[in-house]
């Protein structure tokens, strides 16, 4: 009896301990979309979600099947008022890239990571410029766009050491 | 009739044992089936996941009200959340502006008091001035304007997002928000109210690339439509050629088609460049923790024939009298 409760609670740790990734996700996936008042501009928080989905697919990708990534860029469209499909269209294509890449980003150091963010980030962004500017017919400005895509990237070393710790913990 | 006995029950051990064989083996055949299934799923589902969502994003670019029902009950499920995950940054935002209000207060205070001054002299003119109006529009028999209404709301959200400028607002139509209602800030409009949940409702903001609202320009009463494009200063349309825009012009809404009253400040003519006229917006959404969301105007004589009705008769008085 004891030996159940044992290993029935080492399992409960085990599921929790996974658990919080996916609880991180959401809460950055609101995090983009909460009016925060030291980060006033859009365009430094909607890289919160995807530096999560990057790190996570690169260092954990059993923890996020295709259908998770989809379901949370569904979510982000419904909850952002952006076209439903166009984050869950950005995610997927990268999560299939990131997959693709993954082997090679891992065996790198921090900064080439960092760099295949930014790469990450720019894809994102150049594709929802690209599908907006058919639904409005006018052209993005290049500056904002540039612009968007720094801000979005500089926020990422801030989290990556969280996430290092946290993925040596789930080592553990 | 004993050995008959044996072999039947060998017989029936043999038959169990052939049919456990079979369901084994049929058993097995459904495993590796499924595991087939699950591989070549795996396999596609990447291409099937992204197929699919390519279609609801070529749908909802061409129909965007096509997902509206699903949008506002998800915004209207997850607005809670939103509130509640905000809670924490607000009280740090609030804590932060007070330290660094304190140092401010003094200069503030200085300000505020001579600013007081003019605007008590203003005061009076504005008072005189009401007056006149007053009498004139008695004198000319003007349809009095409808009486304006606010519900009063917090702002708990926002697009995050540079190529959609909208917010969310915690207030619903079991408060009163119906779509199409004017959005204003602490000092002009920000927004209509482009779809309303239960509980929250979202927002579209003057700045976004899909907001056209029909404004005036006052001092030369051109009418003109405000356009968003995603940047700071929007600019005015439908201007004919030869008009004479001067910078600092107030642009207030016209009230033209009847979705918002009319004369609600907007901004200021920002620059005239090329043709192009920029006006900076009277409120920003940035710093802007609550907004009122403004009823829509009633039809002055469907008000007027409404009061009529609604006016007390001696036959009405008296059966509320007798109740």
């Amino acid at each position: 009896m004891p030996g159940l409760f044992y290993g029935l609670s080492l399992t409960l740790m085990q599921a929790s301990k996974f658990g919080l990734v996916y609880l991180m996700l959401i809460v950055l996936m609101f995090l983009s979309m909460i009016d925060i008042p030291m980060f006033q501009a859009g365009e430094i928080r909607q890289g919160f979600l995807l530096i999560g989905l990057y790190f996570w697919t690169i260092y954990r990708p059993h923890l996020l099947p295709y259908p998770v990534i989809f379901l949370l860029g569904i979510f982000t469209d419904l909850l952002s008022g952006a076209l439903l499909g166009l984050h869950a269209f950005c995610f997927m294509v990268l999560a299939i890239i990131i997959r693709g890449q993954r082997r090679y980003l891992l065996g790198q150091s921090w900064q080439m990571v960092w760099a295949g963010f930014f790469v990450a980030v720019t894809i994102t962004q150049g594709f929802q410029a690209l599908a907006y500017a058919i639904t409005s017919s006018a052209l993005p400005q290049l500056w904002p766009l540039s612009a968007n895509i720094i801000l979005a990237s500089l926020f990422y070393p801030l989290f990556h050491p969280l996430f290092m710790s946290y993925n040596h913990y789930l080592n553990e | 009739m004993n050995f008959s006995l044996k072999s039947s029950r060998k017989e029936k051990k043999g038959a169990r044992r052939t049919i456990v064989v079979a369901y084994s083996r049929r058993n097995r055949r459904r495993v590796i089936r499924a595991a087939s299934i699950a591989v070549r799923y795996s396999r596609y589902s990447p291409m099937i996941l992204t197929g699919l969502a390519a279609v609801l994003l070529v749908t909802s670019m061409f129909n965007p009200d096509m997902w509206k029902d699903p949008r506002t009950n998800t915004t209207d499920a997850a607005a809670p959340i939103i509130s509640a995950i905000g809670v924490p940054f607000r009280l740090v935002g609030d804590a932060f502006g007070t330290v660094t209000g304190l140092t401010q207060i003094r200069a503030e205070n200085a300000r505020l008091h001579s600013e007081n001054d003019q605007l008590k002299e203003w005061y009076q003119t504005a008072m005189l001035l009401r007056a006149e109006n007053q009498s004139l529009k008695d004198l000319l028999n003007v349809l009095p304007e409808p009486d304006q209404s606010y519900i009063t709301t917090r702002v708990i959200g926002d697009s995050g997002s540079s190529f959609v400028k909208t917010i969310l607002i915690e207030a619903g139509t079991l408060d009163g928000v119906q779509e199409g209602q004017a959005v204003m800030g602490g000092q002009g409009m920000i927004g209509r109210v482009i779809e309303a949940g239960a509980k929250a409702s979202r927002v579209l903001l003057l700045s976004d690339i899909n907001s056209h609202i029909p404004v005036v320009i006052e001092g030369i009463n051109q009418r003109a439509i405000l356009v968003g494009n995603n940047e700071t200063f929007p600019e005015l349309t439908h201007l004919p050629p030869d008009i004479l825009v001067t910078k600092g012009a107030r642009i207030v809404t016209s009230g033209t088609g009847g979705q918002f009253p009319a004369g609600l400040p907007i901004g200021e003519v920002n620059s005239v460049v090329s043709g192009r006229v920029d006006v900076r917006l009277f409120s920003g959404t940035e710093g802007s923790d609550y907004v009122q969301v403004v009823e829509k105007p009633m039809n002055p004589s469907v008000r007027k024939s409404l009061d009529i009705l609604m006016m007390p008769t001696p036959s009405s008085s008296k059966t509320t009298l007798h109740r």
